[in-house]
C-alpha cells in the first residue's frame, strides 16, 4: 500500500520534472523509482523452491515473449522492461545450457518449445522465432505488465538460487552483449561454467552428500535409480565427440544453448568461433539450404543435416540416421515429444520408424469395445428419441423397422448363443441391467466418459483413414 | 436636563476633538466638507500670520499642529444641529462657548430664505460668503482661499510655492544612477561580500575527509548505478525453509493453476501429413466457435525451418492465458481415471436369481392391428382374457394360444379383470360407461359352475330390480340382472350389467372376489371411485369429497386397505374404519399405475415421467427406491403372485423384469435387482407396452402392446 502511494508520488514528481525539462533530475528520480517488492508473496506462494520451479512455465513464456517485443510508446513497452526481460531470458537459457537441464525441444509453428527438468520439476516454455512481434492493439497490456512485474522478480530470485546452487556467480556475464559476431555465448566460457556446475551437481561431493543408507543400497529401487542416472548421464553426453558447424539461416540462437547442453561442440562463421568452416574436427554441418545453392565445398567426411535432425535426436535420445535429413530435401515429419501417443491412441508413422530404430514396441491404448458399443447404443437411443419427436409420420415405419431389426437381432443372438457365445452377450446384458441401478450422477458420468472416448476415437479414426488414403495415393 | 447633557457633551467633545485637530494638514487629500475646508483654511491663515514667509522645511512636522490653538466658539460638541433648533427659535441660542455662556445666533446668520435670496440678487460675490456655524459668523473667502480650494480639489499642493519643494521626498526616478542609494536595500552589509568563515571551515573539513579517504565522492553515474543495483538486488529467499510465510487460516487452500496443454503433433512446423486439414474440415472448423475448434492455429507443413513465418497470435494467446490465470476461478476436481465399466454397480448375477421370464414363448394372435389395452389371467391360470380398443374381448387358452371365446363390444374396452376368487370364474369387462360380468359358459369345470351359479343366485336374491324412483338422488350406478332372453346374455354371456353416469376407466377386485371398485375416467367428483359388492348387489360411495383426479386405485391383498393415487400422491384408506391412514408422496408428476406386493408390505408405483418408485409401508411416506431407466412413460407395473418378481411396462416398447426379494425381517431392506429387459413389442402412436400381468402360479409374464401383440414371456 505504501509503495503504491510512493509510486503515485513518484509519478507526480517525475511528470513535473519532465515538464520543466529538467532531464537530469528526472533521471535521478527514475533511478530512485519505488518498486513493488514481491519477495514475501513469492515466499508465501511457493514455500519451497521446488513449488516455485513447478509453476515457472507461465513466467518463462511471458518473459521470453516480452524479450522479443519492440519498444512501443503508445502501448507502454519501455526499453527498460524489455532489456530486463532479455537479460532474464538469457540467464535462464544459459543456466539450462550450463547445467545441462534441457530435456526436450520442439520446433512448432508458434516458436521453439523447450522442456527442462530441474530438481524433478518439468518446466516447459516457448520462445517465439527471431522476428519482431507484431503488437495487436486489442489487448490490455496492463494485465500482462502486471504479471510481468511479478514474474521478473520471481525469475530473478529463482535464477539467483539456481546459479548459486551450482556454484556460479549471479548475475553471470553477458556474453551476448560483448560478442562482436552476434553469438549469444562463448563456447569456451560455457564449457568452463559447465565444468563447475556439473562438478557441483553430479561430482563426488554431490554423491557423498546423498548419504544412502546400506539398507537402501540393496533394494531394487536403488538399482533402478542408478540405472536411471546412468541413462541421464548418457543423454547429457548425447553429442559428445560431435562438432557441429552452424551455417547461416540456422537457428543459432537456439542451437548455441542446446548443443553444449548435450555435450557437443559447434562452430560458425564468426570471429569468436572455435572452429572454422574448414576445420577437420567438424562432424556435422547444419544447414537449411541445398548444398549446391551455397557455394561451398562438399566435404565427404562430414554429414550434412538440416537443423531438425538435432531436435529430433535430442527428443528421441538417440542419434538418428542422417540420410533422411539431407539439406534441400523435405525432412521426415517432426513430431511433438510432449504427446503421449499411448493415451492419444494413435501412433504416427514416423514414431513407428523411430521406435523400430530404438527397438521399442509401443502399444497404443485402445478403449474397450464394450464401452464403444454402449456409446453407440446411447446414440441410437437418442436418435430414436429424436425421430419420435419429429412427428408421428415416421413412427409406424420406424417402429416396424425396429421390430424387424430387433427380431433379426434376436435370432442372431440365439445363433450366437448356440455357438457358445453366450457368455459375452450375458455380460453385455448384465452391464445393461447394471446401468438401470446407477444413480443419476453415475449415469451422467458414465455418459460423459463414453462421449469423450468416442470423440477421441473418432479423431483417431479420421487420422488413420487419412493416412491410409495418403499411403494409397503415394 | 438638556442643559446638563449638553454641558457634559461639550466637555467630552473637547477631549475628543483635540486629536482630530492634530491631523496633519499636508495630506493633500481633496476635502469636500466645507467645514473642514474652512478649518484648514483658517489654520493655514494663522500659520501664515505666525510664521515668516520663507518657511524652514524641518519645521514641517513640529509646527503643523497649528490647530491646537484654534478657537472654536461654540462648544456644543459633535451633535446634530437640529437639537438646538427649538432653542434657536426663541432666544436664538445656538450653543455654549468655552466658558459655558450662551451664544446667541449672530444676526448675519439669522437671515431667512427671503433675505438670502435678496442678498444673492444684490451681491455679485454672494458665493464667497459662507456661514461658519461653529464660530457663529459668516466668512468671506478671499481670492487666495478660492485658489487654494481649487488646488486641493485638483489634487495639488495647497500652496503654489510647495510645488517645487525639493526638500520633499520623491521616489527615485532613475535606478541606474549609481549615486543614488536606497536607504535599506541598497546597503550591502559586509557579510555579503566577505567569505564566510564558517563555510570555509566546513569546506576544509570535507576537503580533509576526501583527502584522507573518509569521504567518497560519487559521480552521477555511480549514484545511478547504485540505485539500479539496489533495485535489482536478489538473494536466496528460500534459504530459511523454517520461516513459512504467514497464511491466514480461513483462506481456502491454494490451488495451482493448471498447466497449458503441451503442443500436439499438429503444431509442428513439419507435422505428419495426416494432421493437415483438408478443405472440408477447414470449413467445418471455421464454422465452429473459436473455443470448440480442434486447434487454435492452422496446421501447416514447411519444408525447411527458415521458411517458418511469424506466428501472429502468440501475444494474444499469452494474454488470454494471463486472463485465465487471474480471472478464472480455480476449482479442484477429482479427476476420474476409471474405466466406464467400473461405474456400473455390483449386483448379483441374474442367472442366480432364476426363474424369471426371459424370452417369448407364445404369441396370441387375433387382435391384429388393434391396440390391446388390458389383459388378465384367470385365477386358475388356464385362461387369459384381453380387451382391445376396437371392442374385442378374447378369451385365450394360455397353453395352446387358442381363442376360446370372442365377444364384441362397442367402442374401447378399457379394462378386463377376472374375479380373483379361485372357485368362481367371472370376467368383468369395462366398456364405455358399462361394466359387464361375463360368465363364459364353455370354460367351466363342474365346481366352478356350481360356485359361480351360487354367487349369481345370491346376487339375484339381493337384487332389487326396480330402484326406488321416488328418491330424488340419482344413484351413481344402476344394476341390472339379465335374463336368459336378453340379447347380451345370448351373445356375450353377460349375467350382470352395471350402468354408470360416467365413462369407467378401471376396475379392481378385492382378493376375496366379492367387492370390486370402479374408477371413472378423468372427472373430479366424489363418485369417481365407487365400491361395489357383487353378492349384495350394492354400491357404496367411499368418499364424500373429491380427491382430485384419481389416476388409479387398488385393494390391499391382505388387509382391509384401499389405495387411491392421484397425480402425485398415494392415499391409503382403511375401509372398515372409513379413515385415511397414510399419505405417500411419490415424487413423480403423473402417476400411472400402482401394484401391491402380494404380502402387502410394499408397493410399486409407475409414472408417466419414466420413474418407478418402490414404497415400503413401514418405511415412511417417501419412496425407498426411485429408479429411472425407461426412456418413455411407464404404463403399468405388476407383481408376481408367488415369485419375487415384478415387471414394468413402458411406452418405449420394453418390459423390465426385476427380482425383488422382500424379507420377513422388517429390518432387512428389500433386494431389488434388475434381471431382464424384454424387448419385443413395437411402438405405435407413441404407445408401447400397455399392460403386463404375471401368471398366478408360474414365472410367466403376459404383455399386451399397442402394436396388437399379445406375448407370453417364459
Amino acid at each position: 500500500m505504501k509503495t503504491m502511494r510512493d509510486i503515485k508520488i513518484y509519478e507526480r514528481k517525475h511528470k513535473r520534472l519532465i515538464s520543466r525539462g529538467d532531464k537530469d533530475q528526472a533521471e535521478m528520480l527514475e533511478a530512485r523509482k519505488p518498486r513493488m517488492h514481491f519477495q514475501h508473496i513469492i515466499k508465501e506462494r511457493y514455500p519451497s523452491f521446488v513449488d516455485c520451479l513447478k509453476d515457472l512455465d507461465d513466467a518463462l513464456c511471458l518473459i521470453f515473449l516480452y524479450a522479443k517485443f519492440p519498444t512501443h510508446e503508445f502501448l507502454g513497452n519501455e526499453r527498460k522492461t524489455i532489456t530486463a526481460c532479455q537479460k532474464l531470458a538469457y540467464e535462464w537459457m544459459l543456466y539450462c545450457s550450463v547445467a545441462k537441464m534441457f530435456k526436450k525441444s520442439f520446433l512448432s509453428i508458434k516458436g521453439i518449445y523447450y522442456q527442462a527438468e530441474i530438481m524433478g520439476a518439468n518446466i516447459t516454455w516457448v520462445i517465439p522465432y527471431q522476428f519482431t512481434q507484431k503488437m495487436p492493439f486489442d489487448i490490455d497490456y496492463n494485465v500482462m505488465n502486471t504479471f510481468l512485474e511479478f514474474y521478473e522478480q520471481l525469475l530473478s530470485f529463482t535464477l539467483y538460487k539456481l546459479y548459486t546452487d551450482v556454484g556460479l556467480a549471479y548475475p553471470p556475464k553477458r556474453m551476448d552483449l560483448k560478442s562482436t559476431d552476434g553469438s549469444k555465448v562463448n563456447l569456451k566460457t560455457v564449457k568452463e561454467m559447465q565444468a563447475v556446475a556439473l562438478e557441483k551437481l553430479y561430482g563426488k561431493e554431490a554423491q557423498d552428500k546423498k548419504d544412502i543408507s546400506e539398507e537402501f543400497m540393496n533394494t531394487p529401487e536403488y538399482t533402478q535409480m542408478i540405472q536411471r542416472e546412468e541413462a541421464q548421464e548418457k543423454i547429457r553426453n548425447l553429442f559428445k565427440n560431435n562438432v557441429f558447424f552452424l551455417n547461416r539461416e540456422v537457428p543459432r540462437y537456439s542451437l548455441e544453448f542446446l548443443i553444449p547442453a548435450f555435450g557437443g561442440d559447434y562452430g560458425y562463421e564468426g570471429e569468436e568461433s572455435l572452429y572454422t568452416i574448414d576445420s577437420k574436427e567438424i562432424t556435422h554441418h547444419v544447414m537449411d539450404r541445398k548444398i549446391n545453392e551455397s557455394k561451398m565445398q562438399f566435404d565427404v567426411k562430414r554429414d550434412y543435416v538440416v537443423p531438425q535432425w538435432i531436435y529430433d535426436t535430442i527428443n528421441n535420445q538417440i542419434a538418428l540416421p542422417v540420410s533422411q535429413y539431407k539439406p534441400g530435401a523435405p525432412p521426415p515429419a517432426h513430431l511433438s515429444p510432449f504427446v503421449d501417443n499411448k493415451m492419444e491412441g494413435y501412433l504416427p508413422k514416423r514414431q513407428e520408424e523411430i521406435n523400430d530404430l530404438k527397438g521399442i514396441t509401443e502399444e497404443v491404448y485402445e478403449p474397450e469395445i464394450d464401452d464403444e458399443g454402449e456409446g453407440e447404443e446411447d446414440k441410437v437411443e437418442e436418435d430414436q428419441q429424436m425421430n419420435d419427436e419429429q412427428g408421428n409420420k415416421f413412427d409406424d415405419e420406424s417402429s416396424e423397422e425396429d421390430e424387424d431389426e430387433e427380431e433379426a437381432k434376436r435370432e442372431l443372438e440365439k445363433k450366437q448363443r448356440m455357438k457358445s457365445k453366450l457368455k459375452k452377450s450375458l455380460e453385455k446384458e448384465r452391464t445393461e441391467l447394471g446401468k438401470l441401478l446407477m444413480t443419476k450422477k453415475q449415469r451422467r458420468l458414465y455418459r460423459r466418459i463414453n462421449y469423450s472416448l468416442k470423440r477421441k476415437k473418432e479423431f483417431v479414426d479420421k487420422l488413420k483413414e487419412k493416412r491410409r488414403n495418403l499411403e494409397q495415393g503415394e | 436636563m438638556p442643559k446638563n447633557t449638553t454641558k457634559k457633551k461639550t466637555k467630552k467633545e473637547e477631549i475628543q476633538q483635540e486629536p482630530e485637530e492634530v491631523a496633519p494638514e499636508q495630506d493633500g487629500a481633496p476635502v469636500e466638507d466645507p467645514k473642514s475646508v474652512e478649518k484648514t483654511r483658517k489654520s493655514r491663515k494663522r500659520n501664515r500670520e505666525e510664521q515668516d514667509k520663507p518657511r524652514e522645511p524641518l519645521d514641517i512636522g513640529y509646527n503643523s499642529a497649528d490647530s491646537d490653538d484654534e478657537e472654536v466658539l461654540i462648544r456644543t460638541g459633535n451633535i446634530p444641529d437640529n437639537w438646538y433648533d427649538d432653542y434657536a427659535e426663541g432666544d436664538g441660542l445656538v450653543g455654549y462657548d468655552v466658558k459655558g455662556e450662551k451664544v446667541q445666533k449672530a444676526p448675519e446668520l439669522q437671515r431667512d430664505e427671503l433675505d438670502e435670496f435678496l442678498r444673492r440678487q444684490n451681491d455679485p460675490n454672494w458665493w464667497r460668503e459662507l456661514n461658519d456655524k461653529l464660530n457663529n459668523k459668516n466668512v468671506k473667502l478671499s481670492k487666495e482661499d478660492v485658489e487654494m480650494i481649487e488646488r486641493i480639489r485638483s489634487g495639488r499642493f495647497a500652496f503654489a510655492e510647495d510645488d517645487n519643494d525639493d526638500l520633499l521626498y520623491r521616489p527615485p526616478e532613475n535606478d541606474d544612477n549609481p549615486e543614488f542609494m536606497h536607504a535599506m536595500s541598497d546597503f550591502n552589509p559586509k557579510r555579503r561580500y566577505v567569505r564566510s568563515l564558517h563555510e570555509r571551515k566546513r569546506v576544509n573539513r570535507y576537503l580533509q575527509a576526501i583527502r584522507r579517504g573518509w569521504l567518497k565522492v560519487r559521480t552521477r553515474e555511480e549514484i545511478l548505478q547504485e540505485y539500479k543495483k539496489k533495485n535489482e538486488q536478489v538473494w536466496d529467499i528460500w534459504k530459511d525453509e523454517s520461516i513459512t510465510a504467514f497464511r491466514p487460516r480461513r483462506l481456502p487452500k491454494q490451488i495451482d493453476a493448471p498447466k497449458k496443454d503441451p503442443p500436439a503433433h499438429a503444431e509442428s512446423y513439419n507435422p505428419p501429413k495426416e494432421y493437415l486439414l483438408d478443405e472440408k474440415e477447414k470449413e467445418e472448423q471455421d464454422e465452429l466457435e473459436p473455443e470448440e475448434r480442434l486447434y487454435n492455429f492452422e496446421p501447416q507443413i514447411f519444408d525447411s525451418l527458415r521458411k517458418v513465418p511469424l506466428y501472429n497470435n502468440l501475444i494474444k494467446e499469452t494474454f488470454e492465458r494471463c486472463l485465465d490465470l487471474y480471472i478464472c476461478p480455480r476449482v479442484q476436481r477429482k479427476k476420474i481415471n476409471i474405466a466406464a465399466s467400473q461405474l456400473i454397480p455390483d449386483m448379483p448375477n441374474p442367472s442366480e436369481l432364476k426363474p424369471f421370464p426371459s424370452k417369448v414363448s407364445i404369441e396370441y394372435k387375433g387382435h391384429d392391428e388393434a391396440k390391446v389395452r388390458s389383459l388378465t389371467v384367470s385365477p386358475c391360470g388356464k385362461y387369459l382374457a384381453s380387451g382391445d380398443d376396437q371392442g374385442n374381448v378374447f378369451l385365450w387358452d394360455v397353453k395352446t394360444g387358442r381363442i376360446r371365446h370372442k365377444y364384441k363390444f362397442e367402442g374401447i374396452v378399457d379394462c378386463v379383470r377376472f374375479n380373483p376368487n379361485k372357485s368362481v370364474l367371472i370376467l368383468s369387462v369395462v366398456n364405455h360407461n358399462h361394466v359387464y360380468m361375463i360368465m363364459p359358459q364353455k370354460l367351466y369345470t363342474r365346481d366352478e359352475r356350481k360356485d359361480t351359479e351360487n354367487l349369481i343366485k345370491e346376487f339375484k336374491n339381493n337384487f332389487i330390480p326396480s330402484v326406488d324412483t321416488s328418491s330424488t338422488k340419482k344413484p351413481p350406478c344402476k344394476w341390472e340382472f339379465l335374463e336368459q332372453s336378453d340379447k347380451d346374455f345370448v351373445e356375450r354371456d353377460v349375467r350382470v350389467k352395471l350402468e354408470f353416469e360416467y365413462i369407467i376407466k378401471k376396475i379392481d377386485w378385492h382378493s376375496k372376489g366379492d367387492y370390486f371398485a370402479t374408477l371413472a375416467d378423468n372427472i373430479q367428483t366424489s363418485t369417481q371411485v365407487l365400491i361395489h359388492s357383487l353378492s349384495k348387489a350394492q354400491t357404496q360411495k367411499p368418499f364424500s369429497k373429491s380427491k382430485g383426479i384419481i389416476e388409479t386405485i387398488s385393494f390391499h391383498p391382505v388387509r382391509p386397505l384401499f389405495f387411491v393415487c392421484n397425480d402425485q400422491q398415494v392415499f391409503c384408506y382403511n375401509l372398515q374404519k372409513q379413515v385415511l391412514i397414510r399419505k405417500f408422496h411419490s415424487g413423480a408428476r403423473m402417476v400411472s399405475s400402482i401394484a401391491l406386493h402380494p404380502k402387502g408390505d410394499n408397493f410399486v408405483i409407475g409414472s408417466y415421467d419414466k420413474k418407478l418408485m418402490w414404497f415400503d409401508l413401514e418405511m415412511g411416506n417417501t419412496p425407498y427406491k426411485k429408479m429411472k431407466y425407461h426412456s418413455k412413460a411407464i404404463r403399468n407395473v405388476s407383481f408376481s403372485g408367488i415369485y419375487p418378481l415384478f415387471a414394468s411396462a413402458s411406452d418405449d416398447g420394453s418390459l423390465n423384469v426385476f427380482h425383488s426379494q422382500v424379507y420377513e425381517d422388517s429390518a432387512m431392506n428389500p433386494l431389488i435387482v434388475p434381471v431382464k429387459i424384454l424387448r419385443g413389442h413395437g411402438v405405435r402412436d407413441k404407445l408401447g407396452v400397455l399392460d403386463c400381468v404375471f401368471h398366478p402360479d408360474q414365472p410367466w409374464l403376459f404383455s399386451a402392446g399397442a402394436d396388437g401383440r399379445l406375448l407370453l414371456w417364459v
